[in-house]
């Protein structure tokens, strides 16, 4: 019976499912095409509360008709929702319809990751004042552990300032045209979303592979010629970005 | 509101259900209310605002914890990982109330995200009752079971809903929810009387209500058809129904369940005071069962 019934749920083509007990079939049709829309609006409204730019930036009608499409490939596989919907923005990128609006997978994407960073397991930061007993040679060769929470969302598009826009839509709406670097977490209550300085993308990707800060920075400066290796260390820490630091005993010899 | 003694729900005023968008001004305005009830899968993530809200209001107020996935009326083993989450959940947050659906919404790995109707037969009343004896035995405690709201029914069905549940209660030692907009919205959909429905239903083992609004829309031929969507007032006929259960279950406490179109604070809070003065008219009337309440309103 299950099987058939959700069959029935998910294929509005399909016929109303022949076990129900409602003797005339109009009736019996109205009242499962219930169960049928229930389904499509319930994750409508799941997904508008995880991606409300997206939905805003495309309407209702155009949301409510990606979803139903989107839910066809991709249906709930846990009742945990506030979990579900993380391949949307994947989804968007491929879904020709969006396409007239290019930059609609990246602000899903700064959606999806602003909403993980909301869940995410509380884990505490260090203060700025972390650097104050380090050398400037013991700082080269440290380590850094950065925030659980911390993720970073590349775009060719001004993904945290459309996103910005429409949250405080008081804000001056002037915006340049920029490709834009996002950090997004959640440090303590409140989810940051941080545009981010040239340069520091490639930084706090190469400290989360594991370089240390002398090695992280180098790797950046081939491209940014002006980039502040303290700048962005004490930026990141004031934002809460840095969990922890690591740095050898003794300074070593090996590279990192 | 600090008087709350976990487990005690005997003189429990009537609740609402806790939305994100008042979190803070219940924390900063602290008003008068029995309780608050969240849904259990909204707080399944590891951290952050929600559960930081949860332990501060939890503080002040009794809380109930309902479930809307645990798939109990479903074919298939229930899902050890989500009764896990479920029991971490209640061990976090020590709830005086705990219910779940009488209800399937997940099949072969896909969660529907919805409240399914089950045939009520037999063989399936055997399922819902193991269901039910292996949550309350992982989870260490007894929970409430809400009957559902349903537009459609089975041909295979042999039992009438009251019928089922009663069966469950008596079987698995379970509470019940009574749902009032749901049997209505139910009976109605059915064809049935409502007031037919609650005379029949186990009201000796109701311990906590729930209370909503429904949509109407009609079927082809003109029938009404309702929809429970949670986005209204309590309707009158609901209202009437409820007075004259109410008494029937003295120490349960009355909850209100608007989810979608959610009001303002003060406009959820006041539907919870009129079921309170519901409450109070009809349990400081005379009867056996209503003086034993009567006082305590």
């Amino acid at each position: 019976m299950e099987s058939a019934f959700v069959a029935a749920v998910l294929d509005r083509e399909l016929p109303t499912p022949a076990f129900l007990g409602e003797a005339a079939a109009p009736r019996a049709a109205r009242a499962f095409a219930v169960y049928r829309n229930n389904y499509r609006v319930n994750l409508q409204e799941a997904l508008r509360v995880t991606y409300p730019v997206t939905a805003q930036l495309v309407g209702d009608e155009f949301f409510a008709a990606l979803i139903n499409v989107f839910v066809t490939s991709c249906p709930p596989r846990s009742p945990v929702l506030i979990e579900y919907g993380g391949e949307l923005p994947a989804f968007i990128s491929q879904f020709e319809p969006a396409a007239a609006v290019p930059y609609l997978a990246d602000v899903a994407r700064l959606e999806a990751a602003w909403n993980d960073a909301y869940h995410a397991a509380e884990s505490g930061s260090l203060q700025p004042s972390a650097l104050g007993g380090l050398t400037a040679e013991a700082l080269a060769v440290t380590r850094v552990a950065l925030h659980a929470s911390l993720q970073l969302v590349r775009s060719s598009f001004p993904v945290a300032s459309i996103w910005e826009l429409h949250r405080s839509p008081s804000r001056d709406p002037a915006l340049s045209w920029e490709a834009e670097d996002a950090l997004v977490l959640r440090p303590d209550a409140e989810v940051l979303v941080l545009a981010l300085k040239p340069g520091y993308a490639e930084f706090v990707t190469a400290l989360r592979e594991g370089r240390c800060i002398a090695a992280a920075a180098s790797t950046v400066l081939q491209d940014v010629v002006d980039f502040d290796t303290g700048d962005a260390l004490v930026s990141l820490l004031s934002w809460g970005a840095i969990a922890g630091l690591d740095t050898p005993n003794q300074a070593t010899t090996e590279t990192c | 509101m600090t008087t709350r003694s976990a487990g005690s729900t005997g003189d429990l005023k009537s609740g609402v259900g806790l939305k994100a968008q008042h979190y803070k001004t219940i924390l900063d305005s602290r008003p008068a209310a029995g309780f608050f009830e969240v849904h259990a899968e909204n707080f399944m993530g590891a951290g952050g605002p929600p559960h930081r809200y949860l332990e501060a209001i939890r503080t002040h107020y009794p809380l109930s914890i309902h479930g809307v996935g645990l798939n109990i009326g479903g074919s298939q083993p229930l899902d050890r990982l989500h009764l896990q989450r479920l029991k971490q959940l209640l061990d976090r947050y020590q709830p005086e109330l705990f219910s779940e659906h009488l209800a399937w919404s997940s099949h072969g790995g896909t969660f529907l995200n919805d409240l399914l109707p089950l045939p009520y037969t037999p063989s399936t009343l055997d399922l819902v009752c193991s269901h039910i004896d292996e949550t309350q035995a992982f989870l260490g405690r007894r929970m409430l079971l809400e009957n559902p709201s349903t537009y459609v029914t089975f041909a295979e069905s042999t039992l009438t809903e009251e019928e089922f549940i009663a069966a469950i209660a008596r079987r698995t030692g379970c509470g019940l929810l009574l749902d009032v907009n749901n049997a209505y919205v139910s009976s109605v959909n059915q064809q049935r009387d409502p007031a037919q429905y609650l005379d029949r239903y186990p009201l000796q083992h109701v311990e906590q209500f729930h209370l909503a609004g429904f949509a109407e829309t009609r079927d082809p031929a003109g029938q009404r058809l309702l929809i429970d969507h949670h986005g209204d007032r309590v309707h009158a006929d609901v209202w009437q129904l409820y007075a004259d259960v109410v008494s029937r279950a003295p120490t349960a406490p009355t909850l209100i369940e608007w989810d979608n179109e959610v009001p303002e604070l003060q406009a959820l809070l006041a539907e919870a005071h009129k079921a309170d003065a519901v409450v109070a008219s009809v349990r400081t009337s005379p009867g056996p069962v209503a003086a034993r309440a009567g006082g305590a309103r």
